[in-house]
């Protein structure tokens, strides 16, 4: 047994006593063809990654359970879950985020903001079944990420790509608006990663660009001050904005990427607790959103993926849940969780899938081809 | 010209050219970590000069042809990954270099290869050294009073390895005496002084808080290497604001960090840091490798103890773990941020999830230390102070103390006794 399957074992053995979820196999999946042609116009899907990384021991292990109740007892027993992810790029969280897009390794610097090499699924998207620009929308956690709606391919590019938004940067603006020195009020709100030391954000740049965009969005400033003055944390306020484009333009794809959990870099265990517990809240609340949201309900499928794990407490060269640099199975195996519209209810499936396996996935579901990814289309999704 | 420093540690190694003409057989991705360890000698600890010295002897041990075949898979992959051409510095490691490693579709293969490579000429070292009988260490772990730590928490971390035991009377008792003696008890410090070429790498004494500087009137005998996270706070501030000048491109990150290290820290720096260079050196080190180490108290503790752990191999750790801030309203988690700039608000502590953080971490420095063999003959202690109770990992074939119940005396005179070859 590897050690990838180790991680996942524990996993599958603890979802199938909890809820008992039976195994998917592959030859009661529709065919990748069968699926494609029969692909419903109306499907809506949200990829959420789940917040910087967490390990199966603060969730999906007998101890863990107790931070992700959402997630097991509302999300998991209508699920289709997969208990092996495993990640095999780099363990950085703008890239891998990035790969997760594009359906292939990534391979460029994780600590400078540009666009991904190959074609991302919103590109595809968009490109094949010519969606207009408010059909795909990425939200993000940092400006690191500006770049990842669409690629440095010459055959797609931005105009192809998804919609970017940084609600921090939006927030900033807002601020900025009523007056610079409420900024240093929020920081919490405008922490851009916890990765590297120091990478601050550079907030208040493109003021004119942020305005636009606000007034594209159909923001009410006040309504967002306001609103960021009750959130406690920058995922409640992505989450925010996620909501917020749901109800304004309703898109067909859309990307969410949850960062608090990264905050376990600072070393303070109890905060990434905390941020893991918030992520679970919030991915049942978004849950919600979709099942009370008419433009949604019926018609969603809903996939929540950690970008990667963290390093184990026994790897060598790490420092336990703090970071993901060991490159360990404990960093590179997750899992992923899908409900909604064509997912079989109560199902976990046994067979390893890779991160870059989700762009084709739902390309499949679109009806449209990552032809460029590198990963494999996920049957058990039909 | 002297190659010694007044403090006796020599500014250069003993075989510098011998040496870079080594490094400069080896392969590509080899260079900037040896290269930067040369550059670096003053600032080694003895142990990692010694390591480095059996290093290279194994190495200049193998015959050109016996070392060309060790390193053939290595050069190999450079040549896959396309190293040649790579605009990395070859004399020292920078983001830049790791970066290029990183982003090749052969770093895992990259990265085994090395390890191989490192392996088997460490091999070859301990091959060639003489067989020592390994020393007695002792790592202590002290979760203060002030941390609620629950029993059950703590528990789950320590109860498949060490054995629980009882403390009597109070407990901060046992590590005063531990660091200042008693009446008829020498104190560590005295014990580990007394021995002829004792280095101050060879016991640290690690606090979250102040508790060395406030809770005695007598300063700890010498050789000691004292790391106090509230003492430093003038030195973590300044380094904070000039950390956060780092540009978002690689190649301008290396040039801040570089400036880091060369800064003069001395005014901000406690006397007795600025009485150890290659200490104050280490804290640089410190701050620039561990996200949490300038934020929270025990997350420098626990991230201090583990590096002296690897680079120094002490023979005692000594490391207590203090109290966090609640994270702010509207200032919270703004990690990396000074919270007392961008707030006015007072910090308020934060003991629960301070005793949350600590217990995990207590039991990281336990398993950084278990990672080598220098520990197979250390003395594990973990001790919260709000429970009187404590957990002990004894080295196999220690005899411990009959019974499960110490009074603070008892179980110094246990520990004295096993550092110093009596128990």
């Amino acid at each position: 047994m590897n050690e990838h399957h180790r991680v996942s074992l524990s996993r599958r053995e603890f979802l199938r006593s909890t809820i008992g979820a039976t195994t998917a196999s592959l030859f009661s999946m529709r065919s990748y063809g069968a699926r494609a042609l029969s692909a419903n116009p109306r499907q809506k899907v949200v990829i959420v990654t789940f917040g910087g990384g967490a390990r199966d021991d603060e969730t999906f292990s007998v101890d863990g359970q107790q931070y992700i109740p959402h997630l097991l007892n509302t999300l998991a027993p209508q699920s289709c879950f997969f208990t092996q992810v495993i990640n095999r790029g780099i363990l950085g969280h703008y890239v891998a985020t990035a790969s997760i897009a594009t359906g292939a390794y990534e391979t460029f610097d994780n600590f400078v903001a540009q666009p991904p090499e190959h074609p991302t699924i919103f590109e595809y998207f968009r490109r094949d079944l010519r969606r207009p620009a408010e059909d795909a929308w990425v939200i993000a956690p940092g400006d690191l990420f500006a770049q990842m709606g669409s690629s440095r391919s010459r055959r797609y590019g931005p105009d192809a790509g998804a919609e970017v938004i940084l609600p921090k940067h939006l927030l900033a603006s807002v601020l900025g608006d009523a007056g610079g020195s409420q900024l240093d009020s929020y920081p919490e709100l405008l922490r851009d990663t916890y990765e590297m030391p120091a990478a601050a954000a550079t907030y208040g740049a493109d003021a004119e660009q942020m305005h636009q965009i606000i007034q594209r969005m159909k923001l009410d400033p006040a309504q967002l001050r306001a609103q960021a003055a009750t959130l406690a944390s920058p995922d409640e306020l992505s989450v925010y904005m996620a909501k917020h484009v749901m109800r304004t333009f309703a898109p067909s794809l859309l990307f969410l990427t949850l960062h608090d959990i990264d905050i376990a870099h600072s070393g303070a265990y109890s905060l990434y607790l905390e941020g893991i517990q918030r992520t679970d809240r919030l991915c049942a609340e978004l849950w919600s959103e979709i099942e009370s949201n008419p433009e949604y309900k019926g018609k969603t499928t809903l996939l929540i993926m950690p970008d990667f794990g963290r390093d184990g407490d026994s790897d060598p060269g790490g420092n336990g849940f703090q970071h993901h640099r060991t490159g360990s199975a404990s960093a590179r195996t997750t899992w992923m969780m899908a409900l909604g519209s064509g997912i079989r209810q109560k199902s976990i499936v046994h067979r390893p899938i890779e991160s870059i396996d989700l762009a084709p996935a739902v390309a499949g579901l679109f009806g449209v081809d990552a032809r460029q990814a590198q990963g494999k289309p996920i049957p058990e999704l039909g | 010209m002297s190659t010694h420093k007044k403090s006796g540690h020599p500014e250069q190694p003993p075989q510098l050219d011998a040496w870079q003409n080594t490094i400069a057989r080896m392969p590509i991705t080899l260079r900037p970590t040896l290269n930067q360890q040369l550059a670096e000698w003053p600032t080694l600890f003895p142990f990692e000069q010694a390591r480095l010295a059996d290093f290279f002897s194994a190495a200049d041990s193998y015959s050109p042809a016996e070392l060309s075949s060790l390193m053939a898979g290595l050069r190999s992959l450079e040549a896959k990954m396309g190293i040649a051409d790579a605009s990395f510095s070859q004399n020292g490691e920078t983001l830049e270099f790791a970066s290029q490693i990183a982003r090749s579709a052969y770093y895992p293969q990259w990265r085994g290869e090395v390890q191989r490579v490192f392996n088997a000429i460490e091999a070859r070292a301990a091959g060639e050294q003489k067989q020592r009988l390994p020393q007695r260490r002792l790592v202590l772990l002290v979760l203060p009073r002030n941390l609620p730590v629950e029993r059950q928490t703590f528990s789950q971390y320590w109860q498949t390895s060490a054995s629980e035991f009882q403390l009597t009377g109070d407990c901060e008792q046992f590590l005063h005496a531990l660091m200042y003696g008693e009446a008829n008890a020498p104190s560590i410090p005295d014990l580990l002084g007394s021995q002829p070429g004792v280095d101050p790498s060879e016991l640290w004494f690690i606090d979250a808080e102040n508790w060395l500087s406030t809770s005695s009137s007598k300063t700890p005998a010498t050789p000691l290497s004292a790391l106090s996270f509230a003492e430093l706070k003038p030195f973590r501030d300044q380094f904070l604001a000039q950390l956060n000048t780092i540009p978002r491109d690689l190649s301008g990150a290396d040039q801040v960090v570089a400036s880091l290290r060369r800064t003069d820290w001395t005014p901000w720096c406690p006397a007795a840091l600025n009485s150890q260079p290659r200490l104050q050196r280490f804290v640089v080190d410190l701050f620039l490798s561990g996200n949490g180490a300038l934020i929270f108290s025990s997350a420098f503790a626990e991230w201090a103890a583990s590096e002296a752990i690897r680079r120094a191999r002490p023979r005692v750790v000594a490391v207590r773990f203090g109290m966090r801030s609640k994270p702010k309203p509207f200032t919270s988690i703004a990690i990396f941020e000074n919270q007392e700039k961008v707030s006015v608000l007072p910090d308020q502590a934060d003991p629960p999830n301070s005793a949350v953080d600590a217990a995990i971490l207590a039991r990281y420095v336990w398993l950084a230390a278990a990672r080598y063999p220098e520990y197979e003959q250390a003395l594990c202690l973990c001790i919260a102070e709000n429970l009187n109770a404590g957990w002990m990992i004894a080295p196999p074939g220690l005899l411990q103390p009959g019974g499960r119940v110490f009074s603070p005396a008892e179980l110094n005179s246990f520990v004295t006794r096993w550092i110093t070859n009596r128990a």
